[in-house]
């Protein structure tokens, strides 16, 4: 038995956060508002952007925001998955390096270099996913985080099963919304190149519903064809780096997503050498 | 369907005829948006945009809509359900000849051996005013199974727009209760005459056809189910399933339970599901019939343009041309870009000799 097998117990619930921009905190904080039942389920006893309260107390379900770009970040993360008898990895951040891994395309001393007078007295690493350290009971994907999709978690967790995450590309909720698909209707323009037919759905299309190209926020789906969705922009005339920045917006750290904006250039990016070899 | 003598009045516009249906019924029709045509509901004084250019959605999601509440269940004192009912009545304003067919075919699917009774709770009552095509979208291929661009049965009502108005025929009982008292003229000779031979153009224009005839696919895909066309085929698809979703004759959902946080109530509903998808044929432990894309690229072609109608007597392609449209994925097939979903150049790539196929080409270009 995981988590909590007694309904009239709370789950005791912690806040993490490592690089990001604090944006899922910043949502779940207003699920408040709206899923006052759902969240009675848990406790939280450390979250941050909440209340100002140290943590001091035992912890069974832990959510981790944001990807890991220090080397102290291992070890608090290590210290937590010891701790915590569920892990979720809470965003586009934590489960994919998010937007922080942009950086990840070039070489650190250039970063460092960019941010920094004096690039000595830091030591930055590489953005990673938190799976790369620890392992991830369950990911709650997208920037930010869904509602529905939170509270599903929620109560899965507090019953102890296993929450219904959508692995369907994007492209289903757009239909089962009868929007008009822009991929197929808009020419030429970045609004068009949309990620949907291999990203994973779950957001409830927020993007294309307001006719913004899905820009894959929420990583791969069960088995995208990253290829054809390359050919796809090729054939629609996009250049190789607008699809390279396409693929790494947001999940560029997913292997799949790794694999479509490596299809047209040899990236000097050490990282990668290392995770192909 | 009450069948009566089909009675032929004269419409000048269609306003008359959209304001009579909604004050009986809640409406829905084709309306322009995002500049293509999608089935929403029908706003007072709203224009339609009727004729052949296949709308998003087939108005399949009003009578089984995509996402439905069944019932909702409770533990407490005893295991009650209560389901919601639905006891409005709807109109379906604007059904193209080959959306009807359509509607036929899941008629059949969920009234079969297994009646569905939430289907049938929008079907039953549901106003069907069709509306023939005098004109023909480069996408659609209803000639070829006889299901457009004219529309013979099965209808309320029925219009065909001619030069100076619209020609309005009445169906069945249901449909002449809504146009009694409008105090519409008779057809005339002429009017009719006009009818048949504008429809006679739109077959003429319906240049899209099936290689071969309808009744002759069964043997084709059976005999060539291992052909090596559907690898390259296969490899191009996204598995996105917007060839199903956007199909008027694809039925298939999931349904699942959603619990209350107290464990005590929920709700089980229904969601479309799609045979494209991987996670469609999954079972326990993971195992899956169709892990394979090639296995679901199959599967939804061949159930159909042929296991469909071996199943249920009728054909699952009624040539609308939405999968056509809707398709993302576009191949070089005999030197022309095609829709890789197009039912029409899938059979013609079945008739290929299987020694001469290697492989599809792309308009981008082949990538490593
Ligand atoms: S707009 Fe994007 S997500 Fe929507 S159907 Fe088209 S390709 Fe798929
Ligand atoms: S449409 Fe794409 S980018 Fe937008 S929220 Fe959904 S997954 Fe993210
Ligand atoms: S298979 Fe394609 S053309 Fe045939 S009915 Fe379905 S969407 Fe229309
Ligand atoms: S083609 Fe697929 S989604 Fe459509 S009815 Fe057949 S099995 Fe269902
Ligand atoms: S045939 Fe086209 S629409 Fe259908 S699943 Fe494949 S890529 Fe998607």
């Amino acid at each position: 038995m995981t988590a909590n097998s007694n309904s009239n117990q709370k789950v005791k619930a912690a806040v993490f956060k490592f690089t990001c921009c604090a944006g899922c905190q910043f949502a779940l904080l207003h699920f408040f508002d709206q899923q006052v039942e759902t969240l009675e389920l848990l406790d939280f006893v450390y979250f941050k952007m909440a209340r100002r309260k140290e943590l001091d107390e035992p912890y069974e379900l832990a959510f981790i925001e944001g990807g890991v770009s220090a080397p102290e970040h291992i070890e608090q993360l290590k210290a937590i998955r010891k701790q915590a008898k569920t892990l979720v990895a809470f965003g586009a951040c934590a489960a994919h390096g998010g937007v922080p891994a942009i950086k990840d395309w070039q070489t650190e001393i250039d970063v460092e270099e960019r941010a920094y007078p004096d690039p000595l007295l830091v030591s930055s690493m590489k953005v990673s996913p938190v799976d790369e350290f620890v392992k991830v009971d369950h990911y709650l994907r997208g920037c930010p985080i869904d509602e529905v999709e939170f509270m599903e978690m929620i109560r899965s967790i507090a019953a102890d099963k296993r929450p219904y995450v959508r692995e369907h590309p994007v492209c289903l909720e757009c239909k089962l919304k009868n929007n008009i698909c822009i991929l197929l209707m808009r020419e030429g323009v970045q609004e068009s190149m949309c990620l949907g037919p291999v990203t994973r759905g779950g957001c409830r299309v927020v993007c294309t519903s307001n006719m913004r190209a899905c820009f894959g926020c929420r990583g791969p789906m069960s088995n995208p064809n990253i290829a054809e969705m390359v050919r796809t922009f090729k054939g629609k005339g996009f250049s190789g780096k607008d699809i390279e920045m396409r693929f790494t917006e947001y999940a560029g750290l997913s292997a799949e997503f790794r694999e479509g904006a490596r299809a047209y250039y040899e990236r000097k990016a050490p990282y990668y050498k290392r995770k192909a070899a | 369907m009450v069948k009566s003598t089909p009675r032929a009045l004269k419409l000048e516009n269609l306003n008359i005829l959209i304001d009579a249906v909604s004050q009986k019924y809640r409406t829905y029709g084709p309306v322009a948006k995002d500049g293509e045509n999608a089935w929403e509901e029908v706003k007072a004084d709203g224009e339609l945009s009727l004729g052949c250019a296949a709308t998003m959605l087939p108005a399949k999601h009003i009578l089984q809509p995509v996402r439905l509440d069944l019932y909702s269940f409770k533990s407490s004192g005893g295991f009650q359900i209560e389901e919601p009912g639905f006891d409005e009545k709807i109109a379906l304003f604007g059904v193209s000849p080959c959306d009807v067919n359509a509607i036929l075919a899941l008629d059949r699917v969920f009234g079969g051996r297994f009646v569905d009774p939430y289907y049938w709770q929008r079907r039953e009552n549901a106003l069907i005013v069709a509306s023939n095509c005098t004109e023909s979208a480069e996408e659609s291929f209803c000639t070829s199974w006889d299901t457009g661009p004219e529309l013979y049965s099965d209808y309320d009502l029925l219009i065909t727009e001619l030069a100076d108005g619209y020609l309005l025929e009445v169906g069945s009982q249901r449909g002449k209760v809504v146009v009694n008292g409008l105090n519409l003229p008779g057809a005339t000779q002429e009017d009719l005459k006009e009818k048949a031979s504008r429809l006679d153009a739109a077959r003429a224009a319906t240049k899209k056809r099936l290689p071969v005839p309808p009744d002759d696919l069964h043997q084709l895909f059976e005999e060539r189910y291992d052909h090596p066309i559907w690898v390259p085929n296969a490899e191009v698809c996204f598995s996105c399933g917007n060839c199903t979703f956007s199909c008027p004759t694809c039925f298939c959902f999931d349904i699942r339970d959603e619990v209350k946080p107290s464990r005590k109530e929920g709700v089980r509903n229904l969601e479309w599901d799609s045979c494209q998808l991987l996670e469609f044929a999954e079972v326990a432990h993971h195992a899956n019939f169709r892990r394979l894309r090639i296995d679901r690229f199959k599967h939804r072609t061949i159930h159909k343009l042929s296991w469909m109608k071996q199943q249920y007597g009728l054909t699952g392609c009624v040539g609308c041309g939405r999968c056509v449209r809707w398709c993302p994925s576009w191949p070089v097939r005999r030197g022309r870009i095609t829709s890789l979903a197009d039912p029409v150049e899938i059979i013609a790539d079945m008739l290929e000799p299987p020694e001469k196929v290697e492989g599809v080409e792309r308009p981008g270009g082949v990538i490593v």
